[in-house]
């Protein structure tokens, strides 16, 4: 055997890994059958390594594994059909054999290839004695039909083990197709909220619209919580902005749009590198004049339920204005310098 | 917002969960009241430290019901106020109006004490 074909061999057996496994009854059922047909107190399902011959089922034998150079079935595998030794002591290729001179005393040999649909041969079915003697026919012919029932149960063992592993990619694919749709549907919420659009935007400017709908006030609040925390911005500040612009949207929501859910207003964020976020929000209302918004303080109001949001955004946010007759409100706020 | 309901002897604990802002929160906790005004059960402690968010309704709306069980010799007394709920009070000017409280053992004995007095 030329080295390529070697080396090709070897590979074939690396692929049902197999070697090195534990017993298994179908193996053994065979082995055992193989000594009972052909009357021989010694029977195995070998397989040939590099440089070893390693025992898959053992009938009669106690070593698990032997030295490839005293393999018998070193030559059989070379072999196209039964490879038979009537008495190893009289064969110049293994009288000198150790295992024909001490244990186990082999004289009687014959292999059957166990052999790939590639044509490999992986290693065989055997049976010896410890004397010399002959297979009739029949016996010829069993051991051949248990070496392809072997050979059957090779390629169902090599089967398994690839169908698992298609199982295995097809369930690693399914995580991964599962992963990559929750990721879009994460992306997709994102880019609902103005934080999706953060990775897009070297100083976050980006305008927004949304329908006049309290339950829409978290898509915009969120999102700048989640700019300015990613720019650093202090948890009391965030907070301050947050609140500034939940008072906002819902003073636009509930006097611009009338608490109309079919209109829409506009926000606007610019969110600088340089630590001032600007903040617009747009109403299609009639307007209103700042002016006239009572002061929550004073004592004629402090106990009226509302009032309160204009107040508070002045309060919280650094500078305020507005612009179109009070339909837009303009905000900005600078990040305090870390002290 | 979800709101948990308790009872003190006269007293009554209103705690709650999430946002108290526009449009969550706003009319549950405003019926509950409302429902327990007409008990005259007007004595009552809100206890606010699960609160995550709460926005100037929420205040307003803390505020309109202090205004109105206080007209019937009752009160709205607040319980665990977070930092950002006591910044909010504390900015509204608020604090001077409502008696709040870290401890409801202490919340609960100055309803004793003005029922004393």
């Amino acid at each position: 055997m030329t080295a390529d074909l070697e080396t090709g061999r070897l590979s074939a057996l690396r692929r049902y890994t197999i070697l090195d496994t534990q017993p298994e009854r179908a193996f053994d059922d065979l082995a055992l059958l193989a000594s009972q047909i052909c009357g021989t107190p010694m029977a195995l399902i070998t397989l040939v390594d590099a440089d070893r011959q390693w025992f898959k089922s053992r009938v009669g034998m106690t070593a698990h594994e032997t030295s490839r150079a005293v393999s018998f079935c070193a030559h059989a595998i070379h072999q196209s059909e039964l490879f038979i030794v009537p008495d190893a002591s009289l064969d110049a290729r293994f009288r000198d054999n150790p295992q024909v001179t001490g244990g186990p005393k082999i004289r009687f040999y014959a292999g059957a290839p166990l052999v790939t649909p590639g044509g490999d041969a992986l290693g065989t079915l055997c049976v010896a004695d410890s004397v010399p003697r002959e297979l009739t026919d029949d016996q010829k012919h069993a051991l051949s039909a248990i070496r392809r029932q072997v050979e059957a149960q090779l390629e169902l063992q090599r089967n398994l083990i690839v169908l698992e592993r298609m199982l295995a990619e097809r369930d690693h694919a399914e995580a991964e197709q599962k992963r990559l749709f929750d990721e879009l549907n994460t992306a997709h919420e994102n880019v609902r909220k103005l934080s999706g659009m953060m990775p897009f935007c070297s100083t976050c400017q980006f305008t927004m619209t949304i329908p006049a709908d309290p339950r829409a006030i978290p898509t915009v609040t969120d999102g700048v919580t989640q700019v300015l925390t990613e720019k650093g911005w202090s948890e009391p500040d965030v907070m301050a902005v947050e609140l500034a612009l939940q008072e906002a949207v819902a003073n636009a929501i509930r006097h611009g749009c009338g608490g109309d859910a079919t209109k829409q207003l506009q926000c606007s964020v610019n969110c600088d590198d340089a630590g001032e976020v600007v903040i617009t929000v747009r109403d299609p209302g009639a307007g209103f004049d700042p002016a006239t918004i009572p002061n929550p303080l004073d004592p004629d109001n402090v106990f009226k339920p509302s009032g309160r949001g204009i107040f508070l955004i002045t309060g919280l946010m650094d500078e305020v204005q507005y612009a179109d007759g009070g339909r837009e409100l303009q905000m900005r706020k600078r990040k305090p310098e870390a002290s | 917002m979800t709101l948990k309901e308790r009872r003190v002897g006269d007293v009554t604990i209103l705690h709650l969960t999430g946002r108290l802002v526009l449009d969550d929160g706003h009319d549950e906790l405003r019926h509950k009241i409302d429902e327990l005004a007409d008990q005259e059960r007007v004595s009552l402690i809100v206890d606010l430290k699960d609160v995550t968010y709460i926005d100037s309704c929420g205040v307003g709306l803390l505020i309109a019901k202090y205004v109105s069980l206080r007209r019937k010799r009752g009160d709205v007394k607040l319980l665990n106020l977070t930092a950002r709920s006591h910044h909010l009070m504390e900015i509204s000017k608020l604090l001077d109006v409502f008696e709040t409280f870290e401890s409801e053992d202490h919340a609960l004995a100055s309803f004793t004490r003005e029922a004393q007095a």
